[in-house]
């Protein structure tokens, strides 16, 4: 029996799907009785597919735009060092070696080496200044500015409150948990922080 | 339009004062018409997305800090300049000549102008903006003009990727297919019924079939 024509239009959707391509002319040379109508037809699935990825492009914007609003504004957050100290200060709190921080926070080991040395002013670090550092050191935007922010929060906590944050956040808590751990404790200076050393 | 405009300012007010479900409302309706408009202007999605992140950093920089009264205009604004400067920036050589060939001048002004910098400043036209970009979303306006189920078979299959199997009893529960014989096979034949349907409303809106093979 022949196949039907919407069963050879779903084969090729199904071939798009797998490997990105769908070659027209080859379905029309193989279904001649079909051919006029694939030769119509098929290219809308191609017109589709490219509608499909522009809206996961949309979407990803849209999730871009919700990380911005969930950032730290910088001037929420008073502090007088730089990236490279508060990168040092995180590592000499909590004991990790650069290759664990960096496995901890998705960024690589280059990364975190290149950010421990890095000296802008951590007062400065907007949204657009963490895009700059993230194309300089070709690092994941969503990455740096994720870390960046969770220790800029931490970095407004007592020592001690910070030290706490630390171990519950690297040894014990989920992803989400210690998304809200962090939103709870962020917020303005609290009396008796100890901020790290401005880098000379 | 300006109904609309309102609407939006609204919204970037309620985000200002910190509601969530109101900056993810505004930056919805934003992206959808900055996607429209990169869509026209650029074939790459990845330009396309770096575009709109950094027009998101400008701009939620600068209605935090400075102007928190603009919304769309603002936004607008922001997004054709770093449209220009992509433009300058990939090198499209022939448009680039044309738009920075020097403007022939009627008075012998030493001064060149080019037609870049005539673009580069003047204030785009916000309504103008919002009406050339859902000019340019034909597909997206037609699929959204089709009948009911081809437009959620056309989305449930080709879009979001789903199954016959699994589509077939959502068009059920939808109430757009009835239970009687191979609900697959049915979905299957609506999904071909809707690709037709789809093509001639393109054809008629002066989308030909342009992209012969990928």
């Amino acid at each position: 029996m022949s196949r039907t024509i919407d069963a050879i239009i779903e084969e090729a959707q199904k071939r798009l799907e797998t490997s990105g391509r769908l070659d027209v002319s080859a379905y029309a040379e193989a279904y001649p009785q079909y051919a006029e109508e694939l030769r119509r037809l098929l290219p809308v699935l191609l017109q589709v597919d490219e509608e499909r990825r522009w809206l996961e492009m949309e979407e990803r914007a849209n999730q871009f735009a919700m990380k911005l609003f969930a950032m730290p504004v910088a001037d929420e957050v008073q502090d007088e060092g730089t990236v490279a100290a508060l990168f040092r200060w995180e590592q000499s709190e909590t004991g990790m070696t650069p290759e664990v921080h960096a496995r901890k926070c998705g960024l690589s080991t280059a990364v975190v080496s290149e950010l421990l040395r890095d000296p802008t002013p951590v007062s400065e670090l907007t949204p657009g200044r963490i895009k700059q550092l993230a194309t300089k050191l070709s690092a994941p935007f969503d990455a740096l500015a994720r870390e960046i922010g969770r220790l800029k929060a931490l970095f407004a906590l007592p020592s001690t409150s910070a030290g706490m944050v630390f171990t519950r956040a690297r040894e014990a808590s989920t992803a989400s948990e210690q998304e809200e751990l962090i939103k709870r404790v962020m917020g303005p200076r609290r009396p008796g922080g100890s901020p790290p050393d401005r880098e000379k | 339009m300006d109904e609309w405009v309102a609407q939006t300012d609204t919204l970037l007010k309620s985000a200002l004062a910190g509601n969530e479900q109101a900056w993810g409302e505004f930056a919805r309706l934003f992206n959808r018409k900055a996607r429209l408009r990169l869509q026209y202007q650029f074939e790459d999605r990845t330009i396309a997305e770096d575009i709109l992140q950094t027009v998101w950093m400008q701009f939620y920089e600068s209605v935090r800090t400075q102007a928190p009264d603009i919304g769309w205009g603002l936004f607008a604004r922001i997004l054709e300049r770093r449209i220009i400067d992509a433009i300058r920036k990939k090198g499209r050589n022939r448009e680039f000549a044309v738009l920075n060939a020097p403007i022939p001048s009627d008075n012998g002004d030493d001064e060149e102008l080019t037609h870049l910098d005539m673009a580069a400043a003047d204030e785009p036209d916000v309504a103008e903006m919002i009406a050339e970009a859902e000019e340019h979303g034909v597909l997206h306006r037609v699929l959204n003009e089709l009948p009911a189920h081809h437009r959620f078979v056309i989305r449930a299959r080709y879009i979001e990727r789903r199954p016959f199997k699994e589509i077939a009893p959502m068009l059920v529960a939808a109430g757009l297919m009835d239970e009687t014989g191979d609900g697959v096979k049915r979905a299957q034949e609506y999904a071909y019924r809707a690709l037709g349907t789809l093509e001639g409303r393109l054809t008629a809106a002066g989308i030909t079939r342009g992209r012969k093979s990928r």
